[in-house]
């Protein structure tokens, strides 16, 4: 409880996260105003979830900041779980007023993504990095590759837990 | 959780035959020493002999490939909240830039379950509340070195591992932490510090381990390592590949 | 100067990813494609796919400098910050270049497409990927980080681009740089205006020359 409500907090005041909600918010609501009948404007704003849960994630490897948390929760595999639980329940909201504002699209779908980009944050460390590999394959590489594949739920669901797993396997056994 | 001031009794750490590879590269062979509470513990080396590679096994930050050490007979990470037991320093402030220096301190206490009082406690002891609602990124090295002082803080610890604790003090701060650390070991507190600065070391510490190029090559009273020589720093260079006239 | 700029890129693993990324990916897409009907933009719709490696050339350029306070050093090294900028902003140019020349010979080459008259088609390439890289760099000499850039142009690189959306609001966002700048080697979307690819190229170069103008001011005003 008291590692949930330390990871609640650590969202909470960063201010990079706070920013990229309003925004990802804003672009819906601007899409939503210019097109309205016009097209999907849940893939653009996903963009917004990838870089909510890369922030989330790398955050912690801003100076000697992982250390910090390390020395405060030091049973890694479940400081990684609830970390992993409290962004997830913390991504919900947000997921909601955007499919809200959007008027179309799967909450538990962009919440799925959010915690995909924090685990590939977690295991590459390194902010812009993490957002090259995930946009790069959600908007440059993926349109070429699985075209014309419509992505279904259990796609993005087993990736997610894959991506999870790795993270934590990372956090648990590298050197700090 | 220690008991009122006077009355610490910080466990005793205990390093044994820790050995630590980084690919192919050795970093620690076989390194063990112990640090006691009521006493100032120094640790010192030259750069890159493995002073933060031993502290951050102990704090269980990095892993040994063998040995064991301890924090009052437990491994750190075997501690259900380490903070009331262990204050750790390193370098750096410990702390993401675009937080409140408040704000971090918060998290903190929060995650070992203390009182959110606890955080305006440190703050004043470690002089931060003026600067405590701007953001870390704006602290200069000293004042980002308080903020991480005030996190080892938090808990009121008997033990405290701190890994060159007066890098980027003034002289005001150098005085202000080796009082701080020889009032604490008074209290019964453990205190084992890190340091390349001999000169600095020799007035604050009791006991003295001296590690080099990953081995342990001198511990025990800071008399009985001086030995013959006029001073701990002669000492030092007698014992070590750094020459007076050595590399620099 | 540009010399030891071009240095600093080269010593960044990261550059050589990207390079690395614009010349394989989209040669691999035009295999993973080969099967698809070809149209007349086969070979270069398939190049943007390697507009990442200057996106990350330019973030990486800029952004390389506000880690672990680098930025002083430079200025240490060369205290005139229009220079710097310069032997910078050059050095950028250069690697992209080279890059998007290779890159945009080879991919229409694998693909089979690579005719005497696709030149002037490569040359848009080139200068897209070097206008891109730019942008890129521009917004992180402002911001001091590499998620924004990376963010707004990886997501305005696709179809899907909000620039694309905002066309249906008014014609004028046809003009925006990235609308534009594609217009210089593919034949363009629904987008209500045409641009010639020369027209492409210089409103592409305008929104570049405008964004970097107020980074240098931006740049030689803050304290470092």
């Amino acid at each position: 409880m008291n590692t949930a409500r330390a990871e609640l907090l650590k969202l909470a005041t960063l201010p990079a996260l706070a920013l990229t909600v309003v925004l990802t918010w804003a672009v819906t609501t601007l899409i939503a105003l210019v097109a309205p009948d016009g097209p999907d404007p849940i893939p653009v704003v996903r963009a917004g979830f990838l870089v909510l849960g890369v922030l989330a994630a790398t955050s912690e490897y801003d100076g000697g900041h992982i250390h910090t948390t390390l020395l405060c929760t030091p049973r890694r595999g479940r400081l990684q779980f609830t970390r992993t639980l409290v962004l997830t329940l913390a991504t919900v909201p947000v997921a909601v007023v955007t499919v809200l504002i959007a008027g179309t699209g799967d909450p538990v779908h962009l919440v799925l993504t959010t915690v995909l980009a924090a685990a590939v944050g977690t295991l590459l460390r390194h902010a812009p990095a993490a957002v090259v590999v995930l946009l790069g394959y959600y908007y440059v590489l993926g349109p070429f590759v699985r075209d014309r594949v419509d992505d279904s739920m259990w796609l993005p669901a087993g990736w997610t837990v894959v991506a999870v797993l790795a993270a934590t396997v990372a956090v648990v056994r590298r050197d700090a | 959780m220690a008991g009122p001031a006077g009355a610490l009794t910080g466990g005793v750490i205990t390093i044994e035959h820790v050995h630590k590879r980084r690919g192919r590269t050795t970093i620690l062979t076989d390194v063990g020493f112990t640090a006691r509470p009521g006493r100032v513990t120094g640790f010192l080396g030259p750069n890159g002999a493995g002073k933060s590679s031993t502290l951050r096994i102990l704090l269980g930050l990095d892993r040994a490939q063998q040995g064991t050490a301890l924090v009052a007979g437990r491994p750190y990470g075997q501690w259900r909240r380490p903070l009331t037991v262990v204050g750790a320093l390193l370098d750096g402030s410990g702390a993401h830039r675009s937080r409140t220096g408040r704000a971090h301190l918060r998290w903190v206490a929060a995650s070992n379950g203390l009182p959110r009082s606890r955080v305006d406690e440190v703050l004043e002891l470690v002089d931060l509340t003026v600067v405590a609602g701007q953001r870390v990124g704006t602290y200069s090295l000293g004042l980002g070195r308080r903020l991480g002082l005030a996190a080892a803080l938090l808990g009121d610890p008997a033990v405290l591992v701190l890994d060159e604790p007066v890098n980027g003090l003034d002289a005001g701060g150098i005085r202000w932490m080796r009082e701080f650390l020889r009032r604490r070991a008074a209290e019964g507190a453990t205190v084992l510090l890190s340091s390349h600065l001999m000169g600095e070391l020799a007035e604050t510490v009791d006991d003295v381990v001296v590690i080099d190029r990953g081995r342990i090559i001198a511990a025990g009273t800071l008399a009985g390592v001086t030995g013959d020589h006029p001073t701990l720093e002669d000492a030092y260079f007698a014992l070590t590949s750094t020459g007076t006239r050595g590399r620099w | 100067m540009v010399r030891a700029e071009l240095l600093k890129l080269a010593g960044l693993p990261s550059v050589w990813v990207a390079v690395a990324l614009s010349l394989l990916l989209p040669p691999v897409v035009v295999l993973l494609n080969a099967r698809a009907a070809s149209s007349p933009d086969t070979g270069f719709l398939e190049l943007t796919a390697g507009v990442l490696g200057p996106l990350v050339l330019g973030t990486v350029a800029a952004g390389s400098e506000y880690r672990g306070g680098q930025i002083a050093t430079s200025l240490v090294c060369v205290p005139s910050r229009m220079r710097l900028l310069a032997a910078k902003t050059g050095a950028l140019v250069l690697s992209v270049a080279v890059t998007a020349a290779v890159g945009a010979v080879v991919t229409p080459a694998v693909a089979g497409v690579l005719t005497g008259g696709t030149g002037p088609r490569i040359a848009g390439v080139v200068v897209y990927w070097v206008l891109d890289a730019l942008l890129a760099y521009g917004i992180t000499l402002l911001t001091r980080s590499g998620v924004l850039p990376l963010t707004v142009l990886i997501v305005n690189s696709t179809v899907v681009s909000v620039s694309f959306l905002l066309t249906r609001l008014t014609p004028l966002a046809a003009y925006l740089p990235d609308l534009a700048g594609a217009q210089m080697f593919i034949e363009p979307h629904d987008v209500g205006t045409d641009l010639t690819p020369v027209t492409a190229g210089l409103v592409m170069g305008a929104w570049v020359a405008v964004l970097l103008g107020v980074a240098a001011y931006v740049f030689h005003r803050r304290d470092a």
